[in-house]
């Protein structure tokens, strides 16, 4: 019941049609590359989802990460902009279940976007390699591991949108983030890789390598994130 | 000599009709009380008169200024105070003021007066958004007074204000045409309020206008028509009454 | 109703919204790196770049290729949400201003706010690159005035992709769709730099032009100067197509 909840607050603020537009958008990346780029990717010594996750990954990524942050400003955003917030504290219901709420909604339409992007990746193999190896279990295994190396950023996002109530705000805090993510060393070996919104530029092939560091990390900084959600939440309320 | 005077306005939204082809006459220097239930059109005309909304079909003039060709000129002359009142919440109150002030190229003391006239000169250095509603609804109208305008559109101006309030804000209005000369298009979904204020009423009900004249005039077409005329609010409601049965009979 | 009036009120509108505050945590941000990898200058001999020239780009190219053009989103945000927040445009369009030259206020706004954030990347520049000579015992301070140039065409550049981006904010009503096409938008400019079409995407601009400059700076690279000849009619095009059609836009006072 708690997720139509979110589904309908977002109804008519184009939040679905983008997320949509922003799947086929980023979607479209790997096929105009290997379209536009076919032979270089099919002489490649490696395989083919290897070949098109280090050609395309990085540029999804960004609009995967650019699009939760968009996303999360917005969800708080129709929160603060009618005041509605201040209606929500006056209803038997927990701040912090509105942003578990937020954060379930937002991971699940991500996922949307990452099957969007699986499949168009998918149909890459399929059309231009046609390799029999790449079957619909690896590329759920990979969706898998590219959801989990997403929830962290997510977090973050709503994290931020949630701390300031002019969306103008939490938006420049969240695209300087990205802007860190985007500078910092994306070796999976490296420990800066492991900020949330870098984690999302990881291909699962990386995850799969660091297992253990990469699931420890997401499960940690989850934790952190969502402890820091929790203080900020009851200074608010003291403070009010 | 009429300050506002409407033919045939009319605005539709699809087969909608939120005004229908109203026909105003609004005398110079007096009040007029635009009254009807909520959703009968009297913002929507005002929003017309402010050049917010395009009407569909009919005309109307200010002070002989004719919509769209004199609409700088009209907006010139006119205060106003449209539903919620706008503001920036990032400015405080006198902030506000200055740049509405700017805009029409009034002195730094008509900003003063307005926050004086208005009661706000105590709250002027707060921020906007975190006025209390009545304090926003005293902001919208102090951005209205600014430069004492010959014509004000105040739409439901006492929102939000309590009993005291209400009464400084009606003396206020109520002052207006003999301290500025000014002429007041005041709406309220209320006709208590509207009575001790206004010389002439209109009533519109679902875009249509039903009457227009003095509080007397009103109180004798109930009379001829068999309403109930002990009080104003009692003919009022009955015009309604009457005005919504006959619309579902038609349907 | 005097143009420098109204964007003195613009200017006022946008008190206490903290944009500066963010456009300075960018800039500082951009440069923290380049302050803590100094010593990987020296390792661009390769490219036949001095180690101060490669400093100096290699920041440019971090706030061309991204910041820049995203926080220019953030700043549209801000000039629109300032407007919706409490129905402030409602008031605006009830007093007698004309609407063109609202619209074209508001975009020198969001020019000035531009303007700003590359005076505090100058600043910062200039802060960090001392900063890194003392650390590295090496002098990375450029002229004055060739940073200043190397900012200003920086700037120059960015004209036509602010009035897209103005245009994005004043067509699109929902907040999210402008601001999620706006970033969406600034993902390609890294494929199209590299396409014969570059000039046709003004979000590509700033970033061709860093891109330019560090091939002049480097010897190993093939000198690709700008085809002012094609670019600037389109770029000027764009411009004026954009600022037009905001204006348009801008001046529908039809609410639904």
């Amino acid at each position: 019941m708690k997720i139509p909840k979110e589904c309908q607050k977002i109804k008519r603020t184009g939040f679905l049609p983008l997320f949509v537009f922003g799947g086929l958008f980023a979607s479209l990346v790997p096929l105009l590359n290997t379209a536009l780029r076919t032979e270089v990717f099919i002489h490649a010594k490696s395989d083919p989802l290897n070949v098109l996750f280090d050609a395309n990954w990085q540029m999804i990524a960004l609009i995967n990460v650019l699009l939760l942050t968009a996303g999360a400003c917005l969800m708080y955003h129709i929160e603060y902009a009618g005041r509605c917030m201040e209606k929500m504290r006056a209803l038997p219901i927990k701040e912090s279940a509105i942003f578990s709420e937020k954060c379930v909604f937002l991971a699940i339409t991500l996922l949307g976007v990452l099957a969007l992007e699986s499949v168009s990746l998918g149909f890459c193999v399929k059309h231009w390699f046609s390799s029999n190896e790449t079957t619909v279990i690896i590329l759920l295994k990979y969706l898998g591991c590219l959801f989990l190396l997403m929830l962290p950023a997510v977090l973050l996002a709503l994290l931020i949108a949630s701390l300031w109530e002019n969306m103008w705000v939490s938006l420049g805090v969240g695209v300087i983030g990205i802007f860190v993510a985007t500078m910092l060393p994306m070796e999976p070996s490296s420990f800066l890789s492991l900020f949330p919104f870098a984690l999302p530029f990881q291909t699962p092939f990386a995850m799969i390598n660091y297992k253990t560091k990469f699931i420890s990390a997401v499960i940690i900084e989850s934790l952190v994130i969502i402890g820091a959600e929790i203080i900020f939440l009851n200074v608010r309320r003291k403070r009010l | 000599m009429n300050m506002i005077e409407t033919k045939n306005l009319t605005k539709s939204y699809g087969d909608f009709t939120a005004v229908d082809k109203l026909n105003l006459h609004i005398p110079k220097g007096s009040i007029y009380g635009f009254l009807g239930p909520n959703g009968a059109g009297k913002s929507t005309t005002m929003k017309m008169f402010l050049g917010l909304i395009k009407p569909s079909k009919g005309s109307f003039t200010i002070d002989g200024k004719q919509y769209p060709q004199d609409k700088i000129a009209i907006l010139q002359n006119t205060g106003s105070l449209i539903e919620a009142p706008a503001f920036y919440g990032n400015l405080t109150g006198k902030e506000n003021l200055e740049i509405i002030s700017k805009i029409l190229g009034l002195s730094q003391s008509a900003v003063a007066e307005a926050l004086e006239i208005t009661g706000l000169t105590p709250y002027k250095n707060r921020l906007a958004k975190n006025y209390s509603l009545g304090m926003k609804q005293r902001l919208g109208l102090a951005g209205a007074l600014l430069g004492q305008p010959p014509l004000l559109i105040l739409d439901e101006p006492t929102n939000g204000l309590d009993p005291v309030g209400i009464h400084e804000i009606r003396n206020l209005i109520r002052s207006l045409p003999q301290k500025f000369a000014c002429t007041v298009l005041i709406s309220s979904h209320l006709l208590s309020e509207i009575e001790l204020t206004a010389d002439t009423i209109g009533i519109i009900n679902h875009g249509c206008l039903l009457f227009e004249g003095t509080t007397d005039e009103l109180k004798h077409t109930a009379l001829a028509q068999g309403y109930p005329t002990d009080h104003l609010e009692d003919i009022f409601l009955a015009l309604i009454e009457n005005d919504n049965e006959e619309r579902s009979r038609i349907r | 109703m005097k143009f420098m009036t109204l964007l003195s009120i613009e200017l006022a509108k946008i008190r206490r919204s903290k944009i500066i505050l963010i456009l300075f945590i960018a800039v500082v941000i951009l440069w923290i790196p380049s302050v803590a990898n100094a010593h990987l200058n020296f390792k661009m001999s390769f490219a036949g770049i001095s180690p101060e020239n490669n400093f100096l780009i290699q920041g440019l190219m971090g706030m061309a290729w991204f910041m820049f053009p995203a926080s220019m989103v953030v700043c549209t945000v801000l000039l629109a949400e300032t407007e919706r927040g409490h129905n402030g445009i409602i008031k605006m369009k009830s007093l007698p201003i004309n609407l063109t030259t609202l619209c074209l206020a508001k975009f020198v706004v969001l020019l000035l706010l531009a303007a700003s954030e590359m005076a505090l990347t100058m600043l910062t520049y200039f802060i960090s690159a001392s900063i890194a000579s003392h650390l590295q015992n090496y002098d990375f301070l450029l002229p004055v005035s060739f940073v200043l140039k190397e900012i200003f065409f920086l700037l120059l550049s960015a004209i036509p992709m602010l009035a897209v981006f103005w245009l994005l904010s004043t067509c699109i009503q929902t907040p999210i769709f402008c601001v999620g096409t706006g970033l969406a938008s600034i993902v390609p400019s890294i494929l199209l730099i590299n396409t014969k079409i570059w000039f046709l995407y003004p979000m590509a601009y700033p970033f061709y032009v860093v891109a330019t400059e560090y091939a002049k700076l480097s010897t190993s690279m093939t000198e690709s100067n700008l085809n002012f000849f094609l670019w600037l009619p389109i770029a000027i095009s764009i411009t004026l197509v954009s600022l037009w059609l905001s204006c348009r836009y801008f001046e529908q006072t039809e609410r639904s």
